[in-house]
């Protein structure tokens, strides 16, 4: 298939991260454990590095590798997405980690690879490049979860998350192996061309097993129902850093994949498929708001509303125009940035009180201005109250259904929300009205969490009160679809 | 009588759902996991006879990635099941029941 064009440029933002995760983990293994505090700046640093490369090629369309790597703006913005959440965890997990890891090198050099997998991912044109990119982040991903060795929860979540995410590998493979079946190849382009002569020729059954197979692989690394139920326990029992990267950048690569396989090897099923995603939206919503009413723990709450996300996420997917596509990637920048600074907020306090409860948070509000009010504005956004970024994603997206003419599900997704509020919500009536149980005690904060968490309010203002820009961008990068 | 494709997909299906059969019925984390190589193995089978029947080499390359992938996720597997031996003293799923509500 065409001459080996090997191309660099088309994995150089892995390429950095990469060399770095390699770095980290040699000086991680050099230093006394005492004074390997600087760490994290050092990952934060490559995946700056990264950003910047990410940045430099943005515009360009880069085809590496005998045409199974490509770069276009759609890889770089979901890149940016992925390096921000990585960046902003790597400056949180600071002194989160400190004292339950013991060589906190592994730590970053193994975020660095899940981000470095993410990436290939979604500059993958096969799907060998797909389960390569998919494998090497998730292997990661197990690993974080059980790192606090001496936690039965952290194991027991990296326990759970391993025997689950290998059971939907090998679900994704096996429709992998159908779809080479009928193709011959495994090719993106390839199959986006011949789709209709291969589904005329009779090979119509392994072709249909094989997209269905592909895609509850993809929804089960989505969360969405029916494949959520692994999600509440696994981010539960996680450190609260790795939870804030499961629930941000897996879920935006994952959203990738679909993007990739859906939109651009399959293209022939999705339009039979959006009636499905759609059915799957509206239980992913209502089902995740719902269960999220009953949680005790802020962190199990939020795993919830992790799912409830992903519903609005699938309202967009199932537009398939130019806004609600936009919308999908406009709303991961977003909730990735909000999400990040709420979980960040609760690892401080989990630090302090060692419990994520809800009414161990009784009183923090006035006694911790500085945290309080960013709690205040992601829990907004969250919410999706006006001047945030949570309201501007999804008006996009249910602007988008509406132009489809899924009009009904925007109607369920503003009633979700307004579910949603009431949970949200009473996070803050626990931190300003309630008097505090305990004696409150001082909270550590080091000067790159705080960096980190600005970052993340001043991005979720920005974007709430300004979106035309990033939105007018995140349109441009789906623009060749159409 | 000629052994088409259609019997090499069947057995890697019926491979396939014995897998997954004992990876729901059976409760030893072990062998669940062992339950999850057999799906593994059985979509290796199938590539190997696409590739074979489809003339074209492919197949065998993915093969060879699953072996390696698989080989990766067996050492995370059993480093995960040993620390939670360690902390537990059993290697029985329903035993993972601190996380839940």
């Amino acid at each position: 298939m065409g001459e080996l064009n090997i191309n660099f440029w088309s994995i150089a933002p892995q390429l950095v991260l990469i060399c770095f995760g390699f770095l980290l983990m040699l000086i991680g293994g050099y230093t006394k454990v005492s004074k390997s505090g600087y760490l994290g700046q050092i990952s934060a640093l490559g995946i700056a590095l990264a950003f910047m490369v990410n940045i430099y090629l943005f515009g360009s369309r880069k085809l590496g590798f005998s045409n199974i790597i490509l770069f276009d703006e759609l890889v770089g913005i979901f890149n940016a997405i992925f390096f921000v959440s990585g960046f902003l965890v790597c400056l949180l997990s600071d002194n989160y980690i400190e004292g339950k890891i013991k060589h906190t090198g592994e730590y970053y050099a193994l975020i660095l690879f899940a981000i470095a997998g993410m990436s290939f991912m979604v500059s993958a044109l096969d799907f060998l490049i797909l389960f390569l990119g998919l494998e090497m982040m998730s292997l990661s991903i197990y690993v974080l979860a059980g790192l606090f060795k001496q936690s039965e929860r952290s194991i027991e979540s990296a326990m759970k998350y391993f025997l689950l995410g290998s059971f939907s590998t090998a679900i994704f493979l096996l429709g992998v192996a159908f779809l080479y079946g009928a193709f011959g190849t495994t090719n993106f382009a390839y199959m986006l061309q011949h789709f209709t002569k291969y589904f005329m020729d009779g090979k119509s059954l392994p072709l249909l097993m094989g997209s269905a197979l592909v895609f509850s692989g993809i929804v089960f690394k989505i969360a969405a129902v029916p494949f959520h139920m692994w999600t509440p326990d696994v981010y539960e029992g996680a450190p609260t850093t790795v939870t804030a990267f499961m629930a941000t950048a897996v879920k935006a690569a994952a959203f990738s994949m679909l993007f990739r396989v859906y939109l651009l090897g399959l293209r022939g099923v999705v339009v039979d498929y959006a009636g499905i995603i759609a059915y799957l939206a509206v239980f992913t919503m209502t089902l995740g708001n719902l269960s999220a009413l009953a949680q005790k723990s802020v962190k199990r709450m939020l795993a919830y509303s992790s799912i409830a996300h992903a519903g609005y996420l699938l309202v967009g997917f199932t537009s398939l125009n130019q806004i609600g596509l936009g919308a999908v990637i406009f709303y991961l920048i977003s909730y990735a940035l909000m999400n990040i600074g709420a979980f960040a907020i609760i690892s401080f306090f989990e630090k302090e009180t060692h419990s994520t409860e809800l009414n161990h948070l009784s009183g923090k509000g006035f006694k911790h201005p500085f945290l309080g009010f960013m709690m205040v504005i992601f829990m907004f956004s969250l919410a999706g109250v006006p001047p945030t970024s949570g309201f501007a994603g999804k008006f996009y997206i249910f602007t988008g259904a509406i132009q489809s003419g899924y009009v009904s599900l925007a109607i369920i997704g503003v009633l979700n929300s307004a579910i949603s509020a009431y949970y949200y919500l009473r996070v803050l009536v626990y931190m300003y009205f309630k008097d505090a149980e305990e004696p409150i005690s001082n909270i550590n904060i080091s000067a790159p969490q705080v960096v980190a968490i600005l970052i993340s309010a001043i991005g979720v203002l920005n974007i709430g009160v300004l979106p035309g820009k990033l939105f007018d961008l995140t349109i441009k990068s789906v623009s060749f679809l159409f | 009588m000629e052994i088409t494709i259609n019997y090499y997909v069947i057995l890697s299906c019926i491979l396939f759902c014995i897998g997954v059969l004992g990876f729901i019925i059976r409760r030893n984390l072990l062998i669940c996991f062992m339950s999850i190589e057999l799906m593994l193995n059985s979509v290796n089978l199938l590539f190997v006879a696409y590739s074979h029947f489809l003339k074209t080499s492919l197949g065998l390359m993915y093969v060879f990635f699953i072996m390696a992938v698989a080989a990766a996720e067996v050492s995370i597997g059993l480093a995960i099941i040993i620390m939670l031996f360690r902390l537990k003293g059993t290697v029985d799923m329903d035993k993972l029941n601190i996380l839940k509500g």
